[in-house]
């Protein structure tokens, strides 16, 4: 035991006295480590998400959108990808769909940024236009006042939802703001309902902070009276591909087959994947090759060591230092210097970790901390061995006599 | 980390004796073989004093390392208590050194980014098994004994010669061995520092009963000793 603690004392004190030599080398470490903990907590962040947007949503969520976006699974990119091209999508899709029998519920989104005031404040804010089914397809409920309704749509009220987030902004105290009005790219809207908060799901849409009208009330916002998707929700989980056909089926007779996507929940998520999979691809890359020139950094720099030092391991030999013990001691210097390196790096993990919270729900657990110090021990082990046996195996004598 | 066995065969303690029988060592140049030490024939038994004398380059050194078991011969026996040292491997050879023998050196060789009292303590470290006495009270000891107990925390670069040279005594003697090799502990040293050198290491063969070799070019620091081994060219004369 003392033993040990003469080895890490004996490093440390090495490196104390080579400060910017040590934080040098084990910059390679730090941003390799770096990547792979960050690589963690995006991949239990966006594991979060799609447990959040499977539990908020539900199951049976079908996504309508233009374009043809996903091809097995994988997401597509080019022409007449995305929501650019394809069909565009308005009432009478939305009548059409309603009638669909596998259907449940269709909520046509027209999403615009728009500034909205109330008194003296003045927000900018996302306004979120739809019919009254929205309501049962994204599982909203209300906080206080009441939910928007069929009649709202047909009399083209001039009545809002408000998200808890926007509504926190516009008023001091967000339980006043049902029965105000409110002011949205000028024209005067009253707000008829606070919606509970949905809360986690940070990333993708924010449910919390649209303001929802009635779809008929926006088309002033929405002069072509077009949607960027229609959202709708199967009778029940097990009629899902069915009321994909049907949908299909439907829109196949005003558009072409490659004009429009029919997604379930599962594969909008697996789009999300595969955009991750990329990130992480990315950061592996990354990690690995820091991992790599880290690894030869610490190497050569114990390389260097080794020889500066010959004279002081001709020293120990001749009191008594074993070939284990100047390996032990090498070797000890190059964990602990790829250590210094996984350490900084999952401190400034936490602190990147620390920002992306606010936009993804990324988090570091026991598990990356103990990968992290894994890794760089056996960076340190992998790569200090071959200087730490040049040392061991130098001749005591000429050791000695090397000046 | 294992534990080295502690040479169960090596009846170690008393008597301690080295003897060299017919020993070469030798150094292949791209054009000659430079024989440094040529047939030597040498015993020494406990409790001696002993000095090798010669010129300089006549191999003292070498035949130094030898006898502290640093190097290793070309040729020829080298017994420890009637044991071959080359049926030993590095471990057990470097077991030895730390248990059995101390090295004072010219250019004293202490670590020099460790303090005087880690110095000192440093063979013990090295020696691991546990040691009947505590190494840092020891170093202190000797530090006290050798009338530098204030240094004990200093760097060696703090220190005069004669003080290092102390130092590097003291760490020669941290461990009990029964064999000092002072190869010129003087040679860095003005005549005063030196005299005290030379004094302490008389009084370590006499009062602590250690075998002392003492490797020197001047005949009058060889006058010390009872035994003289005189070394020209390799040989023993
Ligand atoms: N590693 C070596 N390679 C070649 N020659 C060496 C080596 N070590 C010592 N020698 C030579 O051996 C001779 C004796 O050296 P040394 O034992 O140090 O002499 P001394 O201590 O008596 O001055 C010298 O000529 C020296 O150059
Ligand atoms: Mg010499």
């Amino acid at each position: 035991m003392t033993y040990i603690i003469f080895l890490i004392r004996s490093s440390i004190d090495d490196f104390r006295r080579n400060k910017i030599r040590t934080f040098l080398t084990s910059l390679g470490i730090l941003i390799g480590v770096s990547s792979v903990v960050l690589l963690i907590a995006f991949g239990l962040g966006l594991k979060q998400y799609i447990k959040g947007q499977f539990e908020s949503l539900g199951t049976n969520l079908i996504l309508v959108v233009p374009g043809k976006i996903l091809q097995g699974g994988s997401l597509r990119a080019g022409p007449g990808g995305g929501s650019l091209g394809g069909a565009q999508f308005d009432e009478k899709d939305v009548a059409s769909l309603e009638k669909a029998r596998h259907l449940r519920s269709v909520a046509p989104a027209f999403i615009k940024t728009v500034t909205v005031s109330y008194s003296s404040t003045a927000e900018v804010g996302d306004l979120f236009a739809s019919t009254e089914d929205i309501i049962p397809v994204w599982n909203l409920e209300i906080e206080s006042g009441r939910l928007i309704r069929k009649t709202d749509i047909s009399k083209r009220s001039k009545v809002a939802m408000l998200g808890p987030q926007i509504a926190e902004k516009l008023f001091t105290d967000k339980e006043i703001s049902v029965g105000k009005t409110i002011k949205i790219e000028g024209q005067a809207f009253k707000v008829i309902g606070l919606l509970k908060s949905k809360g986690g799901s940070s990333g993708g849409q924010n449910f919390d902070s649209f303001i929802y009208i009635p779809y008929k009330s926006a088309y002033t916002f929405n002069p072509k009276k077009t949607f960027f998707a229609l959202y709708t929700k199967s009778m029940t989980e097990n009629d899902i591909n069915e009321a994909k056909q049907e949908i299909s089926t439907i829109l196949t007779k005003r558009y072409d087959e490659g004009d429009f996507s029919v997604l379930e929940q599962k594969e909008v998520l697996n789009a999300i994947n595969s955009i991750f999979s990329m990130l992480n691809t990315i950061l592996v890359m990354i990690g690995a090759i820091s991992l790599l020139v880290g690894g030869i950094g610490i190497m050569n720099i114990m390389y260097v060591t080794v020889v500066e030092r010959t004279h002081e391991i001709g020293i120990r030999r001749a009191i008594g230092a074993t070939k284990s013990d100047i390996l032990y001691q090498f070797l000890a210097e190059s964990i602990i210097l790829s250590l210094i390196g996984g350490i900084s790096a999952l401190i400034l993990s936490f602190f990147v970790v620390l920002v992306i919270q606010r936009f993804f729900p990324a988090y570091i657990d026991l598990l990356s901390v103990i990968i992290a110090l894994v890794v760089s021990s056996f960076i340190g082990i992998v790569f200090g061995v071959f200087p730490a046996r040049k040392a061991a195996n130098l001749s005591p004598i000429e050791a000695i006599r090397y000046e | 980390m294992k534990t080295l066995k502690l040479l169960p065969d090596l009846p170690m303690v008393i008597p301690f004796m080295i003897r060299l029988q017919h020993i070469f060592k030798e150094y292949e140049t791209e054009d000659e073989k430079l024989i440094v030490l040529n047939d030597i024939n040498l015993e020494i038994k406990k409790g001696e004093f002993t000095s090798i004398i010669g010129p300089s380059g006549s191999g003292k050194s070498t035949l130094m390392h030898l006898l502290g078991m640093l190097d290793r011969p070309s040729r020829g026996k080298i017994s420890i208590n009637d044991k071959d040292v080359s049926k030993f491997d590095d471990n057990e050879i470097s077991k030895m050194r730390n248990r059995f023998v101390g090295f004072v050196f010219q250019q004293f060789n202490l670590i020099p980014k460790l303090s005087v009292i880690e110095n000192i303590s440093l063979p013990a470290i090295y020696g691991r098994t546990n040691v009947a006495y505590d190494p840092k009270n020891k170093a202190k000891e000797l530090l006290k004994r050798f009338g530098i107990l204030d240094k004990a925390n200093a760097l060696p670069n703090k220190l005069s010669g004669g003080q290092q040279q102390r130092v590097a005594i003291a760490r020669a003697l941290i461990m009990n061995p029964n064999l000092i090799l002072a190869d010129e502990p003087t040679g860095n040293l003005d005549t005063k520092n030196g005299n005290t050198i030379l004094d302490l290491l008389g009084e370590l063969n006499k009062k602590d009963k250690i075998t002392v070799v003492l490797v020197t070019h001047e005949a009058d620091v060889a006058k010390r000793t009872k035994r003289q081994i005189k070394i020209v060219d390799g040989r023993i004369i």
